[in-house]
């Protein structure tokens, strides 16, 4: 059996980690306490595995652990700062736009990629940025409005 | 997970041994050597799935990611080179300094998988893995070249048809600059909005001339013959040294018609992507003419 030791930056800090071959970078994150990370198709069609990788959402079913070495993840748990949540977990509550939750943190990671790079994005844009996300419960209307109402928050600040 | 509709239950991916190579040589040696047979994972969005399916099962995977001078698109002399391991969200993004021309590349941000995938998946993966991949049949009409190295040396390969031996990687796909007056084009039937399997894709690349006259034109569809893709020649010959126009149109979709024999499966009949490709390539031409002449033509 091989084992590797890694180290990456996981939500602002430096964690090393030692990981077998095999293990995806969703297994890992899983087993380091990120339980937002959830699996659902594992093959990339679902999204709600979705983290950032140095900024970038990425599915973290299709990337090996030890790819993520000397690399910046982000998963919903980083997106808090002492305590205050982040704007679009805010308007996810406030807009009572999460019906079962499983695929929340997936799409505000992507929102979250989204508005880094498009602060004031369209609907469209929202949607096009969405597609690799899935909501099972099919509630996308909320969720599009909460994450024009983060970015207008965002906007306003 | 939707296992029942993929008809396969996933897998745990079987015990590997990773190398982590950080130079060219490195890796080289070690396809050559001790690792002769490993898989190479880039983007992991082919791979880890083939793993989970079962469809591969290797003792031994080489990790590229490390090989960061891979990941480039620039311009020289007239040539248009892209490193392997750049990810097709790098390349939806360089539209916007090599030219609109290029709206072939701009298509992968709506037909290619979904956001995050294109930050993952790689250029170079998508060619090695081949078949009816998007960018394999896009390099088909902009006739790219794969350069592909192993320890022997350097050849070069059709990028729509590298054939790569268990030692070898590709490391760049080039092709020369398609130059004024033309466009080209990428399009896909899917079953869904965005990040399905193509049940037809289309590849344009056209070229007018001043009157415009075709002056080139390349076509590639997903399945040409049976499960096979690649070019429309006989329509493309039909095409060329003609005006667009709606009739010549008409004529070379039945040249088209004749030509192509794609093969049936679960997704859609022959008879059904047969029609499909006509459609999706009279489309594409028709939009490609009217970006190049500003709708004059």
């Amino acid at each position: 059996m091989s084992w590797y030791k890694i180290s990456f930056k996981l939500n602002g800090e430096h964690v090393s980690v030692i990981v077998r071959g095999r293990e995806r970078l969703i297994d890992v994150l899983r087993r380091l306490g990120m339980k937002s990370v959830k699996e659902g198709c594992s093959v990339g069609d679902c999204g709600t595995c979705i983290v950032l990788l140095d900024g970038e959402p990425i599915n973290s079913c299709l990337m090996l652990a030890i790819q993520a070495r000397d690399r910046e993840i982000t998963t919903l748990e980083g997106l808090s700062r002492g305590g205050e949540l982040h704007p679009l977990q805010r308007a996810f509550i406030e807009l009572a736009a999460s019906q079962c939750g499983f695929c929340i943190p997936g799409i505000i990671m992507t929102a979250k990629g989204l508005l880094d790079r498009v602060p004031q994005p369209t609907e469209e844009e929202i949607r096009h940025a969405l597609v690799g996300n899935l909501c099972r419960c099919t509630g996308y209307a909320k969720i599009v409005e909460a994450i024009r109402s983060a970015a207008q928050q965002r906007g306003s600040e | 997970m939707a296992c029942s509709a993929w008809g396969w239950l996933p897998r745990e991916i079987p015990e590997l041994e990773i190398y982590l190579p950080s130079r060219m040589g490195d890796l080289l040696d070690y396809l050559a050597g001790e690792g002769r047979g490993a898989s190479i994972i880039a983007g992991g969005t082919d791979i880890i799935p083939a793993m989970r399916r079962g469809a591969l099962r290797p003792r031994r995977l080489v990790d590229i990611t490390g090989l960061r001078e891979l990941r480039y698109v620039k311009h020289d002399n007239g040539i248009v080179r892209i490193g392997a391991l750049t990810a097709v969200s790098q390349l939806v993004s360089s539209v916007a300094w090599l030219g609109r021309r290029y709206y072939c590349f701009k298509a992968m941000d709506i037909h290619f998988g979904s956001w995050s995938i294109r930050n993952m998946a790689t250029v170079g993966g998508n060619i090695s893995s081949g078949g009816e991949r998007d960018l394999v049949q896009v390099f088909h009409v902009l006739e790219g070249y794969a350069r592909i190295k192993s320890r022997e040396g350097e050849r070069i390969a059709p990028a729509w048809r590298p054939e790569l031996r268990e030692d070898e990687i590709i490391t760049e796909v080039f092709f020369k600059d398609l130059g004024k007056n033309s466009w080209t084009w990428f399009n896909k039937l899917e079953m869904r909005a965005a990040n399905g399997i193509g049940i037809v894709t289309v590849s344009l690349m056209l070229r007018l001339d001043d009157n415009y006259v075709v002056d080139e034109i390349r076509i590639a569809l997903n399945r040409v013959r049976g499960r096979e893709a690649g070019r429309a020649h006989e329509a493309e010959r039909f095409l060329t040294g003609k005006r667009i126009g709606y009739e010549m149109l008409r004529e070379a979709m039945e040249v088209m018609e004749r030509e192509i024999s794609p093969a049936s499966d679960f997704r859609a009949s022959g008879e059904f992507r047969r029609e499909a490709s006509k459609i999706l390539t009279r489309r594409a031409i028709e939009a490609a003419a009217k970006m190049i002449t500003g709708g004059e033509a």
